[in-house]
């Protein structure tokens, strides 16, 4: 059966792809963005089952009245993909005040106000997925990548607290953490700071890193089929890595905490009293 | 030695208890806090050694000009603790944007912008501890807490940075997480969202049961010597639990998460693509 999807920001990258692919098997697609002139050849191809939205999400009023047109529209709403956000390259130390809260307040923010929309349609009809774009750096940190990191990990937070809070209602949360990907995240959408000399060092470790193996990075058309058996998935996970890093990376991670939990447990057990 | 501590949020809490430990054995602490009559006292007794500023951590230029003012006062920063913050209860979609925005800005913009103020003074020491009080709820989530969850993980994700960034410049960063404390998180410091969807009452309820065991509470007095301990040492960890509670639980739930993660595996990794 056709699915009725919500995606921000799916003019690029992964969520036009994902899109392309929704429309084509049948589904039918609201999309917003900032500038909808990129969706005119799918308005074309997709006239009945297509409908872009001009849309900034930090804008708490204009993302309730774009979900109240998104289900006036196709009368139902079975998913919602919060797909809109970017990058930021700076050390914690360069970042200005303006590039730090314009990024939480796309990645987190943004992410909040859509999934506070989407609820009270999904509690109405009892059912309803949220999907959250979350990064394998919302499980584990790179340099350069603080402010990042920093939003990531808190799209994690706040969607791991909402799961529990809507699974009474058949809603389902997923929290989707695609590994490095050769998509515009590290050229065009991204904002750099001002760099100062004492970070160089670190800058130039994390772009060798970068550069190493070809295959280090995924092929964004192959996160299709996995979006699609999220998507129509009974019983869809709280998490999802797309590619073959992070579920490597973070069980190594992970790994690493716990043995230094453990090496201070004695300290943590004695500041119970 | 004696070492000049910079501790946010100072005039009650762990903040207020850890100033008057850090002053008692001979360390000069500037403390802040929105108000500081209620660190009077504490000028009473230790006079110039304690160095208290009104300020408030949302407003980065008051911010930087602060940790001028203690540069100048104390000649330099040994230790910052980050320990501003408060909790927001109530579910994620009856939280207003207001109440979100202050969420973050209080427990994440203001351990950034004290962060970033700080960073250039530790150095040109090239050396320095940032201890960035977080919360076992930075790790794992509780329901009607997503907020507070959000800036919590948030933090996490920005000090694990900071410390990455900084280990070649001698700086050196921790993350406390404690586990619950009978401090007055839970009472007078809590703010709150509306409860007027009724649709979560029974999420409320069960969340007023789990939080009725105060036994599982751990005593704030008893985080001093840790504490101590953890500005003293030469090898501080990257990640302190606090609370006997808090390691065991952690554990549980990130054997949890990979043995979830495991069931999509080979979606995972097909779309990688090659």
């Amino acid at each position: 059966m056709s699915k009725t999807i919500f995606i921000t920001g799916a003019s690029k990258g992964f969520g036009r792809i994902w899109i392309s692919a929704l429309l084509e098997r049948g589904d039918k697609v609201v999309a917003t963005s900032r500038n909808i002139s990129a969706y005119d050849d799918l308005v074309i191809k997709y006239p009945a089952t297509f409908m872009p939205l001009t849309l900034d999400i930090t804008n708490k009023q204009a993302v309730n009245e774009a979900m109240e047109k998104a289900v006036l529209h196709f009368g139902i709403l079975d998913v919602v993909i919060n797909n809109a956000g970017y990058g930021l390259f700076g050390a914690v130390e360069e970042l200005s005040e303006k590039d730090a809260r314009d990024i939480l307040d796309t990645n987190v923010l943004g992410t909040l106000f859509v999934t506070q929309a989407a609820l009270p349609f999904f509690r109405a009809q009892g059912h309803g997925h949220i999907i959250q774009l979350s990064s394998v750096l919302g499980v584990w940190s790179l340099p350069i990548l603080g402010m990042y990191n920093a939003s990531k990990f808190a799209v994690e937070g706040l969607s791991e607290a909402l799961a529990k809070e809507v699974e009474g209602f058949g809603i389902h949360v997923t929290l989707v953490e695609p590994n490095g990907y050769k998509t515009e995240f590290g050229s065009g959408s991204a904002v750099r700071a001002n760099p100062l000399k004492a970070y160089d060092h670190v800058r130039e470790e994390l772009f060798k890193t970068e550069g190493m193996p070809a295959d280090q990075y995924g092929n964004p058309e192959a996160t299709v089929d996995a979006i699609l058996q999220l998507i129509d998935a009974k019983n869809p996970p709280l998490r999802l890595f797309l590619g073959n890093l992070g579920l490597r990376k973070t069980r190594v991670e992970f790994q690493k905490k716990i043995a230094e939990w453990e090496l201070w447990d004695n300290v943590a057990v004695a500041a119970h009293g | 030695m004696s070492k000049v501590i910079f501790i946010t949020g100072a005039s009650k809490g762990f903040g207020k208890l850890w100033a008057e430990a850090f002053l008692k054995r001979g360390d000069k602490v500037a403390a802040t806090a929105r108000n500081t009559t209620a660190l009077n006292e504490l000028v009473a007794t230790y006079g110039d050694n304690l160095l208290p500023l009104p300020l408030d951590v949302n407003n980065r230029e008051e911010v930087f000009n602060t940790v001028q003012t203690i540069e100048q006062k104390f000649g330099r920063i040994d230790v910052l603790i980050n320990n501003a913050g408060y909790g927001l209860f109530g579910t994620t979609e009856e939280t207003t944007e207001a109440q979100a925005r202050l969420q973050m800005e209080t427990n994440f913009f203001g351990s950034l912008w004290v962060t970033q103020a700080v960073l250039p003074v530790m150095r040109r020491q090239k050396n320095g501890h940032i201890i960035q009080v977080s919360s076992f709820l930075g790790l794992t989530t509780l329901p009607l807490l997503g907020l507070y969850n959000a800036s919590k993980f948030a933090v996490e994700g920005l000090i694990e940075t900071v410390g990455t960034e900084t280990a070649h410049l001698g700086i050196k960063t921790t993350l406390i997480e404690p586990n619950g404390y009978a401090t007055d998180w839970a009472g007078a410091s809590a703010s709150q969202t509306s409860s007027d969807i009724v649709d979560y009452a029974p999420v409320r309820e069960a969340f007023a049961k789990s939080a009725e065991h105060p036994d599982t509470w751990g005593k704030p007095e008893a985080t001093i010597a840790p504490l101590l301990n953890l500005v003293d040492n030469a090898n501080p960890p990257q990640r302190l639990l606090f609370g006997k509670i808090a390691y065991q639980a952690i554990q549980q739930v990130y054997t949890q998460r990979l043995k979830d993660i495991e069931t999509w595996k080979e979606v995972s990794i097909a779309a990688h693509g090659h």
